[in-house]
């Protein structure tokens, strides 16, 4: 297994930026993630890293050895397709093989690693059949297979679950999961969907725009985002941004936005007065804020236009001044459309985005880097 | 009131077995225009000499023979036409389509610009698009001078180079139409660009290959102007004795039609063959759920 490294990596596509000046590493028999938004370049850093682009600048290393100029074939990684590009003439079994056979390796061996693979992903009764005899999960799996026969150094996993219907994503994620742990190889998985990111990763690598914005483990990433864009990226439903003035009154601080007088204290004061003009964005995850009666001063007072409930759990959205709120509650919370509301704040649950430069004012006063 | 309500229904459903009946009525015309003279080769060849070219034409025979047949069979070089022709179309079909598939291949997958690969494309299109006539007489004179003439090599080289044109504008089509991700597992299985092209471009492109190898034997098994040019003996194939059987003297209907008649049955053996690969959907299964 290996180390991968990306240095100040850029691909360019005529004057399109795909991939802007990626600085990357991925550990040794880490499962790191690359998520964000349908274009954001993270497709295009796997491709790169498979062989299958050539990055316009920078260095990609595997296991110390730059690779910018190795075939796919000879980087010894092990690539799995978002629509599973199995070989449609071929059984299971060679599909499986196909990989091995190529490289020349003895047929009992390809055999005993077959049935190796098949048996770890549960598909021994479908080595016979073709592709097109399979249901998605079984596909899925076969390209699994595929890439598990090789023992590479890495495993490249291109938003491998997006077309298996909500259910079986769900269980192929879980599968995933096990089955990385199991083997223990240095895995690179893009996806689009946050919450697969949360759940599978050891850490996770925002883009944004061919842009690296944070990497960091699940919780680090969910819990002190860089910037907006990462906050509003992870978590669903997404982070409420209220924008805000930081305003004295005497020897109070306080924050003062649309439907929101909030006094602030301590670590919190502090960072607000980094803020470089006062303009601030303030930002609360929707589990993070709490309906209390309405007497109690502090928080954020607001409407309700809309309830949805999940089953599990509810969602509020309700009307504070003229920004959308999303408040999460209990299933049996009992409110009613049009009703006010009131909604307290913790302190320790709250961030604070420099509104001009979208930056967590946290990193700003500490003089950031991405990682 | 009740005759007003149905008297749109009514017409509606009159309308509607109207158009029924013409679209079938059409549909048998075009039949019958296509069939028909496949019908009138085959009869012909079992009519009797008087009915064969007389006026009012005899549609539907009454009485048969296969004295045509006969004379068919004592014309001398008949047997050896027909193992001329099988050997001349089967290597002009796995010329044509072997080399027209590399090259289409190559072009699916080069980046080119858009204007020059059409420029390239026009190019190949070129050579069909001037009559084959027009160059007759120079190629004649060419195959002369290489010293080729009345060989095997002179018409199979002349029907690669009128066929490969064709292949490539057919199979780039497929090719284009691969899944872009099948090819890149293979790249990444660690495949060369020829075995990416055998392994599995190939199989996925059966279908296509099949069309062309169908439409590649028929053009090689029945073309005539250039057999009968570069042909005397030794390569002469079942067309030229077919036209043959046309002199200053006579037109021999019965034996024509008789030797047509037999020149369909090798091409429906191999197009039913090469048929066996025409599986529509052969890709499906390999990307998608």
């Amino acid at each position: 297994m290996a180390e991968i490294r990306f240095e100040h990596v850029t691909k360019r596509f005529g004057n399109h930026v795909a991939v802007n000046d990626l600085n990357l590493t991925v550990h040794d028999r880490e499962l790191l993630t690359l998520v964000g938004p349908s274009g954001c370049g993270k497709s295009t850093t796997l491709s790169m890293l498979a062989g299958l682009e050539d990055p316009s600048s920078g260095l990609i290393t595997i296991d110390g050895r730059v690779v910018n100029d190795v075939p796919p074939g000879a980087r010894d990684i092990a690539m799995v397709f978002q629509s599973y590009a199995l070989y449609p003439h071929m059984t299971v079994r060679q599909n499986i093989g196909f990989g091995l056979e190529v490289r020349g390796v003895p047929k009992r061996e390809i055999e005993r690693r077959v049935m190796e693979a098949a048996t770890i992903l549960g598909i021994q009764d479908l080595l016979d059949r073709r592709p097109k005899e399979l249901s998605g999960g079984q596909r899925q799996r076969v390209a699994l297979g595929r890439a598990l026969t090789r023992e590479p150094k890495a495993f490249l996993l291109d938003e491998p679950l997006s077309n298996l219907d909500a259910q079986l994503r769900m269980q192929m994620r879980a599968e995933l999961k096990l089955l990385f742990a199991r083997v223990q190889g240095t895995v690179v998985y893009v996806t689009h969907d946050q919450a697969e990111a949360m759940t599978l990763s050891d850490r996770i690598a925002v883009m944004n725009q061919g842009v690296l914005q944070q990497v960091g483990t699940p919780l680090e990433v969910y819990n002190r985002p860089k910037n907006v864009f990462v906050a509003r990226f992870l978590g669903s439903p997404s982070m409420n941004f209220i924008p805000c003035e930081v305003c004295r009154d005497g020897g109070d601080t306080y924050l003062e936005g649309p439907g929101l007088r909030y006094s602030l204290k301590g670590e919190l004061r502090a960072l607000a007065e980094t803020a470089p003009d006062r303009r601030v964005i303030l930002g609360i995850r929707p589990e993070d804020l709490k309906v209390v009666p309405k007497d109690e001063h502090a928080g954020l007072r607001c409407q309700i236009v809309l309830i949805e409930s999940m089953g599990s759990q509810q969602f509020i959205y309700a009307q504070a001044g003229n920004g959308r709120i999303i408040v999460t509650t209990e299933p049996d919370f009992q409110a009613t459309v049009g009703e006010d509301i009131q909604l307290a704040l913790d302190d320790r649950k709250l961030h604070l985005f420099d509104r001009a430069t979208e930056q967590n004012l946290l990193f700003m006063a500490a003089g950031s880097s991405v990682a | 009131m009740s005759e007003r309500a149905m008297s749109p229904a009514i017409n509606y459903r009159l309308q509607r077995h109207l158009k029924t009946g013409l679209l079938y009525g059409i549909t048998g015309l075009v039949l019958i225009i296509i069939a028909f003279p496949a019908y009138w080769l085959v009869t012909t060849s079992v009519k009797v000499g008087a009915d064969q070219a007389t006026y009012p034409p005899v549609i539907i025979p009454t009485r048969f023979t296969l004295e045509s047949y006969e004379a068919v069979f004592q014309t001398a070089g008949v047997p050896r036409a027909f193992l001329n022709s099988t050997i001349i179309a089967l290597a002009t079909t796995a010329l044509t389509t072997f080399f027209g598939s590399l090259a289409a291949y190559a072009l699916a997958k080069t980046y080119l610009s858009f204007a020059l690969r059409r420029a390239i494309m026009l190019w190949i299109l070129i050579t069909r698009i001037f009559p084959p006539i027009t160059t007759a007489i120079p190629y004649y004179v060419l195959i002369k001078r290489l010293h080729l003439g009345d060989t095997y090599i002179a018409v199979i080289l002349t029907y690669v180079a009128y066929g490969l044109p064709f292949v490539i504008w057919l199979m780039l089509g497929f090719f284009q139409d691969l899944p872009a991700d099948i090819e890149k597992a293979a790249i990444v299985d660690g495949c060369s660009m020829w075995q990416r092209f055998r392994r599995v471009v190939l199989p996925l492109a059966l279908p296509g290959l099949a069309v062309t190898a169908i439409f590649a034997f028929i053009y090689s098994w029945n073309e005539l102007l250039y057999a009968s040019m570069l042909t005397s003996f030794n390569a002469k194939t079942v067309p030229v004795v077919v036209a043959g059987f046309i002199s200053d003297q006579y037109l021999r209907w019965g034996e024509m039609s008789a030797l047509g008649t037999l020149m369909i049955i090798p091409v429906l053996i191999f197009s039913s063959l090469a048929q066996r690969y025409l599986v529509r959907g052969l890709t499906f299964g390999a990307v998608k759920g």
